[in-house]
């Protein structure tokens, strides 16, 4: 049984004259200890996914209208509030994009560190503060006895990401939900943090949840890949499956908008044409359709079905079985 | 022999009283004062008002509320039994000294208790509403909307007819003209504090909603709270003497400096002392207050906080 299970996930948002469905019949897992990533570009309903998981999401006018979030057995959008919030931190911890703003600048790093912890686990403060600088030793803050007692202003962005992990991992959570963890950061720095969020979670046997625009980081760190567009997910597969074999348009327009170093010098990246939708008012059938240069007219009719070709490895696409054959033929618009 | 240069005077002296004070406490003041001279003047000047108002009745013979005088004597001169009244008579014959003493505890306890109250109400007002939003935002802010649009002086009296004549009744009274203001100003900064992620961050982890409020809105709108409560004293000193003057305040003979004040009005022309004297007092103590809040918010800040 998988640790998370997202079923048929629906997450909108209603406002007076629309109704913006950000996350439209999402589904996915993540098993005990792996590192699963969900890759999109910004407003396809990633991060809303994911604040799904925790019930984040502001409501209203946000609303969970359809689905199941199963996570360790339990369905967690049956849970009540209390029920709710002990879980978080405790169970599934989160890491936010924004490093600066994401630590309370009046409040010492020792007394939000802490907080969880005596409030989670009920142990005592000073419990609380020996583990406290384990942690902050551990993901490498130099002098954590000193830098303990200080404000989050002295720390610079890295470090205080760095703070954020031992947060989410202060409660030893089954599974980490990292929000954009490296965006917000200099590349120097992404690599290191990502290289420790990593290996804290193959140490302490955590899965890890990435959300991402960055197929360089997924790469690297995923274990399986999910690709969003407009709400739903539209390729799902290994890292490998979908780096090497990928079965759907846009997955394959990402991967041709970046640059690689095995292709020839002065060969030219292939931009995706047009934007994406708006998601209070998709286009009839399949959402990407309208950029797409292999669209066929019974695409703009029907949504297709994600389909599994093998191996878990499985795209939302008409032409899932004979893609290559079509993306060769160079079949466009 | 050469002259040392004055600062360099000044911090041998610091230093050597530095070194000739035993406690731990000594030092840290010796070190607040250092950092912050106008924070430590205005506690100095607060420490002298209340160890003046606190030794009323044992520094003359005189019972306030006793025409021992003249009308409006100058200061310095004596009463009918040729004791010496430093400040002179007010426009009863009454010791103005004396009166000083016994007023300012009236007016320091409406003075700071009032603002105190209002801002308080007020805070938590705000970060409630700010927090909750939606239905509760609105019907906060127009009740808000209501108190600020009423004179605080036709609040104030509407609230000590209810509740009669008391001490107690004019600082509710008072503290209520605060409430308003306090929780717009508040709400605003708590609604900016409130879309920050350390917010989402501290949900993520489990923290509950009043734990939210209590432990990361609340500290983050202190500094713009007590701007606020340093201003509301004087406001309050001030507007105890408007409701003395309508009769709703502390009734005479009882003094407070705000009705010294107001009463002086009928002898100005000849005992302006009996007017500048409380005047000058109530100023006094609005500058200490206001000195005092400003040092505390700065050190109150972290980002402040160990810097020279």
């Amino acid at each position: 049984m998988p640790l998370l299970e997202v079923k048929n996930l629906k997450t909108h948002f209603f406002s007076d004259d629309a109704i913006t469905k950000a996350v439209d019949g999402v589904s996915y897992n993540v098993e005990a200890g792996e590192t699963v990533a969900l890759v999109g570009e910004s407003g396809c309903g990633k991060s809303v996914s994911s604040l799904s998981v925790m019930q984040l999401i502001p409501q209203p006018p946000g609303k969970i209208v359809d689905g199941e979030i199963i996570f360790g057995g339990q369905n967690l959008l049956e849970l009540d509030r209390e029920a709710m919030r002990r879980k978080r931190g405790r169970e599934i911890a989160m890491i936010f994009q924004e490093p600066m703003t994401s630590l309370n600048p009046v409040i010492s790093i020792e007394t939000q560190l802490t907080e969880a912890m005596t409030l989670q686990l009920g142990i005592t403060p000073k419990e609380a503060h020996t583990r406290a600088v384990e942690l902050l030793d551990r993901v490498g803050i130099p002098e954590p006895d000193v830098r303990i007692k200080q404000y989050p202003h002295v720390f610079s962005g890295g470090m205080r990401q760095r703070v954020m992990v031992a947060m989410a991992l202060s409660c030893e959570p089954k599974l980490i939900i990292a929000d954009e963890p490296t965006t917000a950061l200099d590349v120097t720095i992404q690599a290191q943090i990502l290289d420790l969020m990593q290996d804290l979670a193959k140490e302490r046997d955590m899965a890890l949840l990435i959300i991402t625009h960055n197929l360089g980081v997924v790469a690297r760190y995923a274990d399986r890949i999910n690709i969003m567009y407009a709400g739903r997910i539209i390729e799902r597969g290994t890292c490998k499956d979908i780096f090497a074999d990928p079965r759907h348009p846009y997955t394959l327009g990402l991967l041709e908008s970046i640059p690689r170093l095995d292709q020839p010098k002065g060969s030219k990246l292939i931009p995706i044409q047009g934007q994406p939708p708006n998601l209070s008012d998709l286009p009839p059938g399949c959402s990407f359709q309208p950029r797409c240069r292999f669209a066929q007219d019974k695409c703009s009719v029907e949504y297709p079905d994600i389909t599994d070709l093998r191996n878990n490895h499985s795209s939302a696409c008409w032409e899932v079985n004979n893609f290559k054959a079509i993306v060769e033929s160079g079949v466009s618009k | 022999m050469t002259t040392q240069p004055p600062e360099k005077i000044s911090n041998t002296l610091v230093n050597a009283l530095t070194r000739l004070s035993l406690g731990a406490g000594m030092r840290r003041s010796m070190q607040f004062s250092r950092r912050y001279p106008s924070g430590a003047f205005g506690l100095v000047l607060i420490v002298a008002v209340i160890v003046f108002v606190s030794t009323a009745g044992m520094l003359t013979p005189f019972e306030s509320h006793r025409t021992i005088a003249p009308k409006a004597m100058a200061p310095f001169s004596r009463d009918f039994d040729g004791a010496m009244m430093w400040l002179g008579s007010d426009e009863l014959g009454r010791d103005v000294f004396t009166r000083l003493q016994h007023g300012g505890r009236t007016s320091l306890v409406i003075g700071l208790l009032a603002p105190l109250l209002g801002t308080a109400m007020g805070t938590l007002l705000g970060i409630a509403s700010a927090y909750r939003g939606g239905v509760v935002d609105l019907l906060v802010q127009r009740l808000v909307d209501v108190m600020i649009s009423l004179p605080g002086i036709v609040l104030s009296m509407a609230v000590i007819l209810a509740l009669g004549f008391s001490l107690w009744a004019v600082i509710v009274a008072l503290s209520i003209n605060g409430v308003g203001g306090a929780a717009r100003v508040v709400r605003s900064h708590a609604l900016s504090q409130s879309q920050m992620e350390y917010v989402d961050a501290a949900r993520a982890l489990g923290a509950s909603d009043w734990r939210i409020v209590l432990k990361h809105l609340l500290p983050n709108s202190m500094a713009v709270s007590l701007v606020l409560f340093t201003v509301g004293v004087g406001a309050a000193i001030v507007a105890e003497a408007g409701l003395s003057f309508l009769g709703l305040g502390v009734q005479p003979p009882t003094p407070s400096w705000g009705n010294m004040l107001t009463f002086a009005q009928n002898s100005f022309r000849f005992g302006p002392h009996i007017a500048i004297i409380p005047g000058l007092t109530i100023s006094f103590v609005v500058l200490a207050i206001n000195l005092l809040g400003d040092t505390l918010r700065d050190a109150l800040d972290p980002h402040l906080r160990g810097r020279d």
